[in-house]
């Protein structure tokens, strides 16, 4: 770990050396992280923690996670410091496909799942595409990306629960203003990641707008890499898949928004 | 001489460290991290005669020290497995234990009868004892009889191992494992998951979808230890003893009560590699003890 600060209220990107990940990790990819460093008998929690791959480095090797102290797991990461020495697993999961064309695109990003779209957004610049980015948390103190967002190329549009910044109320009230817009003649492509509720709102607004968008899920996952398929996922109606479940960790954590349940 | 290597019937194993069902998938998914050759025995997924769905979300709670899940079973069916998983497991791991399951004996017998016409499968590990599944599942390891009669439906159809997974799920886990014995088991394996729950305070809701699901994990070591030491001691067949173990020195107890060989399970996800950084361990244990073999120290406990 090189480092790991606070970027906003309660909120921390961790920069991390890991050359082999930086190398060849895709925007919306994941990796499973051992929050501690104690010895394996002493592991409490036991199970690897997953965050969304926020932004890479590909010449130094470096990559950053965002993270918020949610529960003992991610508590743990406060008490880092730089030059500690974690056990991460990745890259891990599908991530987000790349539009073919220049189209209207636009990020919606929920609380922590700004967290790939910084990347995302990085590869979206490096071939030329401009984006909007629909950043919604619940208040101005806990906002980051917008200024990271806006240095890509960005432009940005901030909603907040409280109205401390921005539109007073939910992101999916930016997203149905943009969706009003209209498209280049390419048509338009939606990604999002934030709470199951808001990925649902968004799925709900596409469709309404014949869209499928791209949906990352913040699911609690167990290996990570489909040994213990625990984190299952309904499919959507009328969707057909093997065995019934999506597995989150290898059918995603990227789906397209008409594939899934948002129960 | 590989003083890990032992025997459970006319089987050889490298080492005594095998991945536990459920644990692992079918090997595909953790073979970029591992490889599959280095553990003693690859214990599959369960596999049923037709697939199976398994239990909706949420089906995970992380508790301190141990992991709930109520899976249910999910596996692709034993048709599936033949053709899709079973030629990869053959190509790249060493032992291939089956673990099977179902609802009525009739499915055990379906299953293992499809797979004595496979190649490159040393045995069956009966999932007599999965607490996630209303129908089957528990109920053919909680009565000796039950135990003695599905044992040896399946003992009828094969030369390979016949394994019977046993719960911790009862008051005397001895009298289970004296009817496998009699009913012509090689081997027993235990301990399956302890029943468990966990609660949300804020919603007032369960944190399983099936409300009650399988306990795992270090929590749970105890609880193992003591059924296998039970068991160990009531028959003379191989003890397969798993339950919360992580590191060479858990697996170090598991032998001294009785075990002749151990079963890695919730480790794996937090590390594939758990079983062959457990093999090693134990290897440099013998060698620190002088021992010349892991048998030397099966039973070895000093009262």
């Amino acid at each position: 770990m090189i480092a790991n600060h606070e970027v906003a209220r309660g909120i921390f990107l961790m920069r991390l050396h890991a050359p082999a990940i930086a190398a060849v990790v895709q925007p919306g990819q994941f990796v499973n992280i051992q929050t501690q460093t104690r010895p394996v008998e002493q592991l409490i929690p036991l199970l690897r923690r997953p965050f969304s791959v926020c932004q890479v480095d590909r010449q130094q090797g470096h990559f950053t996670i965002l993270w918020k102290a949610i529960g003992p797991g991610t508590r743990l990461l406060a008490s880092h410091r730089a030059g500690t020495v974690l056990s991460v697993l990745g890259p891990l999961g599908r991530g987000f496909r790349l539009p073919e064309h220049a189209s209207s695109i636009a990020l919606v990003a929920g609380g922590l799942g700004i967290a790939p779209m910084p990347m995302l957004a990085a590869a979206l610049q490096q071939r030329g595409f401009s984006f909007e980015a629909l950043i919604g948390c619940r208040t101005a103190a806990e906002l980051w990306g917008a200024e990271e967002l806006q240095r890509l190329g960005g432009r940005v549009a901030v909603a907040t629960d409280d109205g401390s910044a921005g539109h007073h109320g939910f992101v999916t009230a930016l997203l149905q203003h943009w969706l009003a817009q209209p498209a280049t003649a390419t048509g338009r492509q939606v990604y999002a990641c934030g709470p199951m509720a808001m990925l649902a709102a968004v799925a709900e607004r596409c469709r309404a707008a014949n869209l499928v968008a791209q949906v990352a899920v913040e699911t609690i996952m167990g290996c990570g890499f489909g040994i213990c398929m625990g984190c299952n996922l309904e499919p959507a109606q009328g969707v057909q898949q093997f065995g019934r479940y999506w597995l989150a960790c290898l059918d995603g954590p990227v789906f397209d928004s008409d594939r899934i349940r948002y129960s | 001489m590989n003083p890990l290597q032992i025997h459970i019937g006319r089987v050889e194993f490298a080492t005594p460290v095998f991945v536990a069902s459920g644990t692992f998938g079918y090997g595909q998914e953790a073979a970029e991290l591992v490889d599959l050759r280095t553990i003693g025995a690859i214990v599959t997924k369960s596999i049923g005669a037709t697939p199976r769905a398994g239990n909706p979300p949420p089906r995970l709670c992380e508790t301190p020290a141990g992991l709930l899940n109520s899976i249910g079973l999910q596996n692709v069916g034993v048709h599936s497995f033949v053709t899709e998983k079973l030629p990869f497991l053959r190509a790249h791991a060493g032992v291939i234990i089956v673990n099977v399951a179902g609802r009525t004996l009739e499915e055990y017998q379906e299953v293992v009868t499809v797979l004595e016409e496979q190649e490159g499968i040393a045995g069956y590990e009966l999932n007599f004892s999965c607490p996630n599944v209303k129908e089957g599942g528990l109920e053919f390891s909680q009565k000796p009889a039950v135990t003695a009669a599905a044992t040896a439906a399946i003992r009828r159809l094969t030369q390979r191992l016949v394994i019977p997974k046993l719960t911790p799920n009862v008051t005397r886990v001895s009298e289970i494992a004296q009817a496998a014995e009699a009913a012509g088991a090689d081997a027993v394996s235990l301990i399956n998951t302890v029943t468990g729950m966990a609660v949300d305070i804020e919603t007032w809701r369960p944190r399983l979808n099936t409300v009650v699901g399988g306990y795992s994990g270090p929590a749970i070591k105890p609880i193992a230890l003591a059924k296998v030491y039970e068991a160990a001691n009531a028959v003379r067949i191989p003890v397969i003893g798993m339950g919360g173990i992580r590191t060479w020195q858990d697996a170090v107890e598991f032998f001294l009560v009785g075990a002749t060989a151990v079963q890695i399970g919730t480790a794996n996800f937090v590390d594939p590699r758990s079983a062959v950084q457990v093999a090693e361990g134990l290897r440099a244990y013998l060698a620190a003890k002088g021992l010349g073999s892991i048998a030397a120290l099966r039973g070895r406990l000093q009262r």
